[in-house]
């Protein structure tokens, strides 16, 4: 058992570290460019030993085995190793050379990852670039490596001079330069090497394989603009930093749009600057430069970005997928599950509903570093927030509720010694008047003001839970009339600056109708309140490990079962087809973020027909998601899509889900939900379902499924 | 106005009137009077012109706008709140269906009232029973439509135990508790009584019933309580039962029952002070209501559903009697006596309170003290016993405020006919909601045996 794992880790190491040079993650793809480095068999195999050395190493030093797994050591390797292969001759010396190289790599690849990762960077080529550096410098004085030359293996010399020649298709000019440019990242400057990683590449990605030729193209017109000779562009690592660039920040690091796009453009010139301006410096010592200029100006764009005030336009890939197209679909379809795993969830502070009267960036006092605000009302149907005469505080809708604990927390702070003003009166000395301060911990501290003095029901130093209420709302402090006042700060300290923080959810109500809002911040004379948890969705939509469900579809008995992985995510699994579901719950909103198996299972139809749900009922809201990628109907579609998505979407599959019956909206025991899931080109409808689900008492009841027009029936028989 | 033509001067019958004591000045004595020519918007002279005199007049808004603002009294302080409406109160249809459209649901406390729920479209999981008359054959519709029962006693509890054991669907059950508030009088009619253990004796009897659910707890503890104070005195007992409960079978009872009671803002016959200035508001009532139980000790995600069923308060402001004067005269004693064409017959609610009357149009600065009379040929027909009113002449219009109470279920027939009931919506249109009956609604109903068909005289 052990054995066959390490096989099976060391296998996908050798394979994935070769995909993973061209920002991959795929046997198939490594597989394909092994082989193309074995063009040349010499640096073939100095490659491939390369990266055995560095995998096998990093499994004797117990390193984690899933980086081996996923080839992160083994890429730099691989390189150094094709590298050396293409330098030197194979000799005795050469395999001693080979080892500490591949050994070199391997520790520094650790260094680079413990020093950059403090920053959140990938360290890339970096290990490769220094280790040949290194054994370039180094190599002058090891007398008994021999230098490759033209004759070092004669068996192979005229094989080789075939290779190089290869131009069998009399493709154009470009495209030879392009392929040859690409082979040299193998050292291997030759069409056949570049002509398979290129087409490999357009297999693997869509995406990468355009990046790649936008990068090529616009270094090939800068060269021509500015008047460099296009042919340096096949030399060792000229062209490649462009691809490289292009891939990394077009679609790789960055998620693939019109702006990486852009970006990839705007940045290349400055690229080709840096290689010929290192080039030059570097040769002082007689060195190439290799890749630093791709690797450079990538770390530095890459660490730029985190210094940006605004995450509009150019998103980072938060999750790295290894796949431009995985990173944009993924990015499209989830919006708000990135939003979940990025926010600690606020809630608001009151119960019923109350109107903003003074949202972010307010004009009256959300100003500056206090512009991140939220100031709340109560007010009636002709809009008034008193009753009759309105001269004193009693007369606000809003005096004296309750003031609710906004998340889980410690009371850090407490003022609670100012009188309330009269109306319209301010205290501009005590600015906030009475507050409270809780730690949400991680950093994360809510501030309410204003509030009615002696009226808290907690001391500093509480543990109170989201929800509870802890005061009660009053007017004291610069308050003209008595509000809320309910901000986010990194800081326990009163008044501090105002951070822009979202709130985990709430309900719009507007002309009778709800809407929810996940994630966002609420807008200025919006009526919003927190949203109500309806108990049988809660208990139904609750997917706790052990959990076993027994579903009847129509006599096809598929037999569910839920289990926690090592990632702490939650699976469903059905063995009688071998899928399974990935699901998520922060106990306001349930929803699938992943599918794989067999899509004409039950639970694909569940997994579509449930993709969100929210768990309250409010009759007739609607939920409106995106699917990520379904329509797997055929490639060509799919691959057509994969090369216009980064600018327009052109194939769209949407989920939609209404809230149709409740019974009773407290004490619910029937509840019936319909969604859909609709798969569209344009305007064509390329695929549509319609479910009805229906709960009871007990839980799921039935699924009624409407699929062009055939009605099926999925009833749950044990749960 | 401006589409109306200014009335000429008006013409007074001389009169003697003692002279009030007072500081002199240039404008004599004054009323505070103000004519009330409009209901929202509607001139009162054209309902009378439509619908005849007299004639109640409901204003949807003022529903809307009450059941609002009681509804953001008790949400905004408590999470978990629903109203039910209670049906004696008003059960007009269009007056329900506008409480049912705003979200409340239904309370009723006979067979009659139930079927009209269900007439209503209420689904019966949203019907509560209440009442001390259910019918065995009532109390086995109301376990078919899932309806809560609220049991009143404990023949109605022994007829249950016997329904359920025949029964496919198991009862929803409440039960009503009476209990000492420190109000006289003690409502101890009705119910199961606290004090006595005679509630915990029935909760244990139903807990003890497999076939029942006790999902509530439910009190009334008075009518027009003029004190909040005594309903945080009830939720405190019934939060007690709900906390023992949990405590003895480990269940969490889904709701506590208020019940009404909240006085509207008339004022009491006999009462010193005018109603506006003494009824506790929704506020008050909710702060009582809604401190006690959250001070009471729940968990966050225990605490009770709080029901409501407050009726008089929800609608009384809404409803208005517009009316006509039939005749002025002079007692023996010197009073003066207006006599209108609306009396105790369908002004029930004017044996319980100093109802408050407005001229329907412009008046002359006079007032005098007057008797305000019904048109029934019955002693006891006095709308007003003593009050201060604009002198109004033969013809004259008025409108009785806050009427919507009670007085549309409590009318009577009797010597005359019920008159119309109008609505105005949310756009200012009139809408008949109820005709005014005709001979033929009483004689349709009777039968003559045939031996007294003919007679000679």
């Amino acid at each position: 058992m052990r054995w066959k794992e390490i096989i099976d880790r060391q296998w996908h190491g050798i394979l994935y570290s070769y995909s993973q040079i061209f920002f991959a993650r795929s046997s198939w793809y490594g597989l394909l460019l092994m082989l193309a480095s074995f063009v040349n068999p010499v640096i073939g195999i100095s490659g491939l030993l390369a990266v055995l050395i560095t995998n096998i190493m990093a499994d004797i030093f117990t390193l984690n085995p899933h980086t081996i797994r996923e080839g992160a050591y083994g890429f730099n390797s691989a390189m150094v190793g094709m590298g050396l292969g293409s330098l030197f001759e194979m000799n005795s010396v050469f395999f001693l050379m080979l080892f500490m190289m591949s050994a070199l790599c391997l520790i520094l690849s650790i260094g680079l990852h413990g020093f950059l990762s403090k920053y959140q960077l990938p360290y890339m080529g970096l290990p490769f670039l220094f280790s040949m550096w290194l054994i370039i410098l180094a190599a002058k004085f090891f007398t008994h490596l021999l230098p490759f030359h033209v004759g070092s293996y004669p068996f192979l010399s005229d094989y080789i001079f075939k290779v190089n020649q290869v131009n069998l298709l009399q493709v154009p000019k470009m495209a030879v330069i392009f392929c040859r440019s690409l082979g040299a990242v193998f050292f291997q400057s030759n069409f056949l090497v570049g002509a398979i990683i290129a087409v490999g590449l357009f297999l693997y990605s869509r995406i990468s394989f355009t990046l790649a030729c936008l990068g090529f193209l616009t270094a090939f017109s800068i060269y021509r603009l500015v008047g460099i000779d296009t042919n340096d562009l096949v030399n060792l690592f000229v062209g490649s930093n462009f691809i490289f660039f292009a891939i990394a920040i077009g679609g790789f690091f960055i998620v693939p749009n019109i702006w990486s796009y852009l970006m990839v453009i705007a940045i290349v010139p400055l690229v080709t600057l840096i290689h010929y301006g290192s080039s030059e410096m570097l040769s002082v010592f007689n060195l190439p430069a290799f890749t630093f200029s791709f690797t450079i100006t990538t770390l530095f764009f890459l660490y730029a970005l985190k210094w940006r005030t605004n995450g509009k336009r150019i998103h980072a890939v938060e999750w790295q997928h290894s796949s431009p197209e995985k990173n944009l679909y993924e990015f499209i379809s989830s919006n708000d599950n990135r939003r979940f795993y990025k926010y600690y969830p606020v809630s608001l502070p009151f119960w019923g509903e109350w109107m903003l009267s003074q949202g972010h960036d307010g004009k009256i006092t959300h100003i500056g570093d206090w512009s991140k605000a939220l100031d709340f009302i109560i007010l009636d149907d002709e809009m008034k927030s008193y009753t009759l005469p309105g001269n004193k505080v009693e007369d606000f809708y809003c005096y004296n509720k309750p003031v609710l604990a906004s998340g889980d927390a410690y009371v850090e702070n407490i003022v609670d010694n100012i009188d309330d003003n009269e109306i319209a009166d301010v205290n501009t000395k005590q600015n906030w008047g009475n507050s409270i301060i809780l730690n949400h911990g991680n950093g994360l501290y809510s501030q309410v003001s204003h509030i009615k003095k002696e009226s808290f029901k907690v001391k500093v130093g509480d543990y109170v839970k989201r929800g509870e209420p802890i005061a009660l709302c009053g007017s004291s402090g610069r308050s003209p009339e008595p509000h809320i006042h309910f901000q986010l700060q990194t800081v326990p300290v009163l008044g501090a600056k105002t951070f822009d923080y979202p709130i985990a959810s709430y309900i719009v109500k507007e002309n009778k109708k709800f809407d929810l809002k996940i994630f966002e911040v609420p807008k200025e004379g919006q009526t919003i309140l927190n949203p109500e948890i309806n108990p049988l969705l809660k208990a139904a939509f609750y997917f706790i490990p052990g959990k076993k469900l027994r579903w009847n579809w129509n006599g096809n008995i598929e037999n569910w079962e839920v289990y926690t992985d090592a990632w702490n995510r939650i699976n469903i699994w059905c063995p009688e087809t071998n899928s399974l579901a990935r699901v998520e719950n922060d106990g306001v909103v349930f929803r699938f973020n992943h599918f794989e198996g067999n899509r004409k299972s039950f639970l694909y139809h569940f997994y579509l027909s449930c993709y969100k749900v929210f768990l309250g009922y409010y009759s007739e809201l609607s939920l409106d998601e995106k699917y990520p990628m379904l329509h797997k109907t055929n490639f060509i579609v799919q691959w057509f899509e994969d090369l216009t998505v980064p600018f327009v979407q052109i194939v769209k599959s949407k989920y939609n889900m209404v809230y149709a019956f409740a019974d009773d909206m407290h004490y619910t025991s029937k509840i019936e939900l319909k969604s859909s899931s609709v798969t569209r080109m344009a305007n064509l409808i390329l695929h549509k379902n319609n479910y009805t689900i229906l709960l009871n008492s007990n839980g799921f009841y039935k699924i009624e499924i409407l699929e062009n027009n055939k009605k099926t029936i999925a009833l749950c028989e044990a749960q | 106005m401006s589409t109306e033509t200014k009335e000429k001067l008006r013409y007074e019958r001389p009169m003697i009137r003692k002279m009030n004591a007072g500081l002199m000045n240039k404008f004599g004595t004054r009323t505070e009077y103000q004519p009330t020519s409009h209901i929202d918007t509607v001139p009162v002279k054209r309902i009378i012109e439509q619908y005849g005199s007299p004639c109640f007049v409901i204003s949807e808004r003022t529903i809307r706008k009450t059941y609002q603002s009681a509804l953001r009294a008790f949400k905004t302080r408590y999470p978990k709140v629903q109203f039910a409406w209670s049906y004696k109160t008003n059960y007009l249809d269009a007056v329900c269906k506008v409480f049912h459209q705003e979200g409340a649901w239904a309370e009723v406390v006979s067979g009659f009232e139930y079927e009209k729920a269900i007439r209503n479209g209420v689904p019966g999981n949203k019907i509560l029973f209440n009442g001390p008359d259910k019918t065995i054959a009532e109390l086995k519709q109301a376990i078919e439509n899932e309806s809560t029962i609220h049991i009143d006693h404990f023949d109605e509890l022994y007829d249950l135990i016997e329904i359920v054991e025949t029964s496919k669907k198991k009862a929803k059950v409440a039960i009503r508790v009476n209990m000492d508030v420190g109000v006289y009088p003690l409502w101890d009619r009705f119910g199961f009584n606290y004090e006595s253990y005679q509630a915990w004796n029935a909760i244990t009897k139903i807990m003890n019933c497999e076939k029942m659910e006790l999902v509530g707890l439910h009190t009334h503890i008075g009518t027009f309580m003029l004190t909040a104070g005594a309903y945080g005195i009830a939720a405190s007992k019934l939060c007690d039962l709900a906390m023992n409960i949990k405590a003895k079978w480990n269940k969490s009872i889904q709701y506590i029952d208020m019940g009404g009671g909240f006085a509207s803002t008339n004022t009491l016959r006999g009462s010193y002070l005018p109603g506006n200035d003494i009824s506790p508001s929704f506020d008050d009532y909710a702060e009582v209501i809604t401190s006690t139980i959250l001070n009471y000790g729940f968990k966050q995600e225990d605490l009770p559903l709080l029901m409501l069923e407050s009726g008089r308060a929800l609608i009384d402001d809404a409803g208005y009697l517009v009316g006509s004067v039939l005749a002025n005269k002079r007692l023996a004693d010197g009073r003066r006596a207006t006599i209108m064409d609306f009396g105790v017959n369908i002004l029930f609610t004017a044996f319980w309170y100093e109802h408050k009357i407005s001229p329907a149009q412009e008046f002359t600065h006079h007032s005098e003290d007057m008797v305000v009379y019904g048109p029934l040929c019955m002693n006891i027909d006095k709308v007003r016993e003593s009050v201060n009113l604009p002198l109004l002449n033969r013809g004259d219009h008025v409108v009785v405020h806050k009427v919507g109470a009670y007085n549309m279920t409590q009318w009577m027939q009797f010597i005359a006919m019920r008159p119309n009931v109008v609505m105005i919506d949310m756009k200012g249109e009139v809408h008949l909601i109820r005709k005014n009956e005709t001979i033929e609604t009483l004689t349709d109903l009777e039968s003559i045996p045939a031996h007294l068909n003919a007679f000679k005289l």
